[in-house]
């Protein structure tokens, strides 16, 4: 048992893939789930279904006020918050191209999204979690941030910005509790990647649903020891939730 | 006015015993602790409450699920705020909405927060490290210096923290205390209980926590700590019963903040430490450097 009963974690970019996986294993442990993405639609019937464990708003992590916004609806409803998953990121390009070929635009929306939302989002929510003394944080990253291939370039970068940060809150946040987890979830048969690599055959890829496993195991007490550590799906093995 | 690290500002230590000043740098502070000493933060995180309605400013404080109050130099346009889904319940004094979220959102859309400088700073130059809860409608901004960094090395040198909720209204032009929500939980209450048995120091960090920590009477809490609305105003008249030591930034002498602090020091030794901190360029405002009075 990981034992998540009415404890309080936020996911973004929860409407489709990974971030939807996890919202919904974290609800089936009982845990009350904050959920947001740029569209509401998918969110709505998570409510529909799960009703008051649920909180979810439309953000758009591009816009500090949206994402003050989230902070504030939650943690007025909830008082604190126990963990954070930062899954939502973008490509920032539509299709992959060379990073002399993308516009300062696309760089941008890429740094804005990937690694500046996260970081806003863990301004809002961090002193709830450090006056606590205890709290997650699982950054997502790719695998491109360690090793970048030609095409990647937007989006690698920003994974590997989110990923330094990561080392280094982990480092200053250790004496307050709060773990601070880098999560390479592999490749996954989500929307995200079919732009990327719209080639891959679906059925060799990942399912969203293995991969959020071990953010839920994250979450919870187990993930203990680990703060600081760059994790990746295959370091897991199956069956972690049986435990 | 506001860059460098927020910790970077000058702290006036004031002890009420001898009548000495002593002039730091805040980063410091851990030096003049001791361990066992309970710092005493307020949760509540500061809104941007205050909007513009074609030409007349309003500001929102003590916010309830379908209403909240309010604070105007003039009525605002009741077509104005009906396009924002708020209307007027009592002329001047409460707007009702439909949903607390909604509203959440029009507040951060179009608000600004309250703010004494040349012009209202983004959001986050009004959170401190503890900003937890919204529901403060002025910045409680004495937590301010208190960076994770500062907040570390006092943990290290064993200082005890506790925490209040205590969410500050606003008024335009009105230094009047009006009442404000408070919350100390038990855990809290237990600690400045241990503390004062062990002959440690219990100091507010800022005049909001004296204020919620002041409205508790010994005996009086629930399992919960003790809820509700203080109108609790302090003066050299009053007898502190749970706090021994302040820090909070430098007021108007005309505020009830003012007032506030003469039940720490000697109204002389107060003047005094205005005196020595203007002759060393010390800067009031929520940005602004601080004192701690013992």
């Amino acid at each position: 048992m990981l034992n998540l009963k009415d404890r309080r974690f936020v996911v973004t970019g929860a409407s489709r893939g990974l971030g939807l996986a996890v919202a919904r294993a974290l609800l089936s442990e009982g845990a009350l789930v904050a959920v947001c993405s740029r569209s509401t639609d998918d969110l709505k019937r998570l409510y529909s279904h799960y009703g008051e464990q649920v909180i979810y708003s439309e953000v758009n992590l591009e816009d500090q006020r949206s994402i003050e916004v989230f902070g504030s609806t939650i943690l007025d409803k909830w008082s604190w918050v126990d963990g954070l998953v930062n899954n939502a990121s973008t490509l920032g390009v539509r299709r992959l191209k060379f990073l002399m070929d993308s516009s300062y635009d696309e760089l941008e929306e890429a740094l804005r999204v990937n690694y500046l939302g996260a970081f806003k989002l863990i301004s809002v929510l961090l002193p709830s979690m450090v006056a606590r003394r205890r709290g997650v944080i699982v950054n997502v990253t790719s695998d491109v941030a360690v090793k970048p291939e030609a095409g990647w370039g937007a989006y690698a970068a920003s994974k590997a910005a989110l990923e330094c940060m990561s080392y280094i809150l982990a480092a200053e946040l250790r004496g307050f509790g709060v773990r601070v987890h880098l999560y390479d979830p592999g490749d996954m048969d989500t929307e995200l990647h079919r732009r990327a690599l719209p080639e891959d055959d679906p059925d060799e890829l990942l399912k969203p649903e293995h991969s959020a496993k071990p953010i839920v195991y994250l979450l919870s007490e187990a993930g203990m020891g680990l703060s600081g550590r760059r994790l990746s799906v295959h370091e897991f093995g199956d069956g972690i939730n049986s435990e | 006015m506001v860059w460098g690290s927020r910790s970077s500002v000058r702290i006036m230590m004031s002890n009420r015993l001898n009548g000495v000043l002593y002039d730091y740098e805040f980063e410091s502070i851990y030096t003049h602790l001791f361990p066992g000493d309970l710092l005493v933060f307020n949760l509540s995180a500061t809104l941007p409450v205050e909007v513009e309605y074609g030409g007349v400013s309003v500001r929102y404080y003590d916010f309830h699920d379908t209403w909240c109050r309010i604070s105007t130099t003039m009525s605002p346009p009741e077509e104005a705020l009906r396009r924002y889904g708020l209307h007027l319940l009592e002329e001047g004094l409460r707007v009702g909405y439909e949903c607390k979220r909604e509203f959440m959102r029009h507040l951060f859309g179009m608000g600004h927060a309250v703010y004494d400088t040349e012009r209202a700073y983004p959001l986050e130059y009004y959170r401190s490290a503890f900003s937890s809860i919204p529901g403060s409608a002025e910045f409680p901004s004495a937590a301010r210096p208190f960076t994770l960094e500062v907040v570390r090395r006092l943990m290290l040198r064993g200082i005890v923290f506790g925490y209040i909720t205590l969410h500050t209204a606003t008024q335009f032009g009105g230094e009047k205390p009006l009442p404000e929500y408070y919350l100390v939980p038990y855990s809290t209450i237990d600690l400045v209980e241990k503390a004062r048995k062990k002959g440690r120091r219990v100091i507010a960090v800022g005049t909001t926590c004296v204020r919620a920590l002041e409205s508790v009477d010994a005996g009086t809490h629930t399992q919960k700590g003790v809820e509700g609305y203080t109108s609790l105003t302090l003066n050299e008249n009053h007898r502190l019963k749970n706090v021994d030591g302040l820090i909070t930034g430098f007021h108007d002498h005309e505020s009830s903040h003012y007032e506030l602090l003469k039940a720490f020091q000697p109204p002389k030794l107060l003047e005094k430490l205005y005196r020595e901190a203007t002759r060393l360029g010390y800067r009031g405002g929520v940005f602004g450097d601080l004192c701690l009075l013992l």
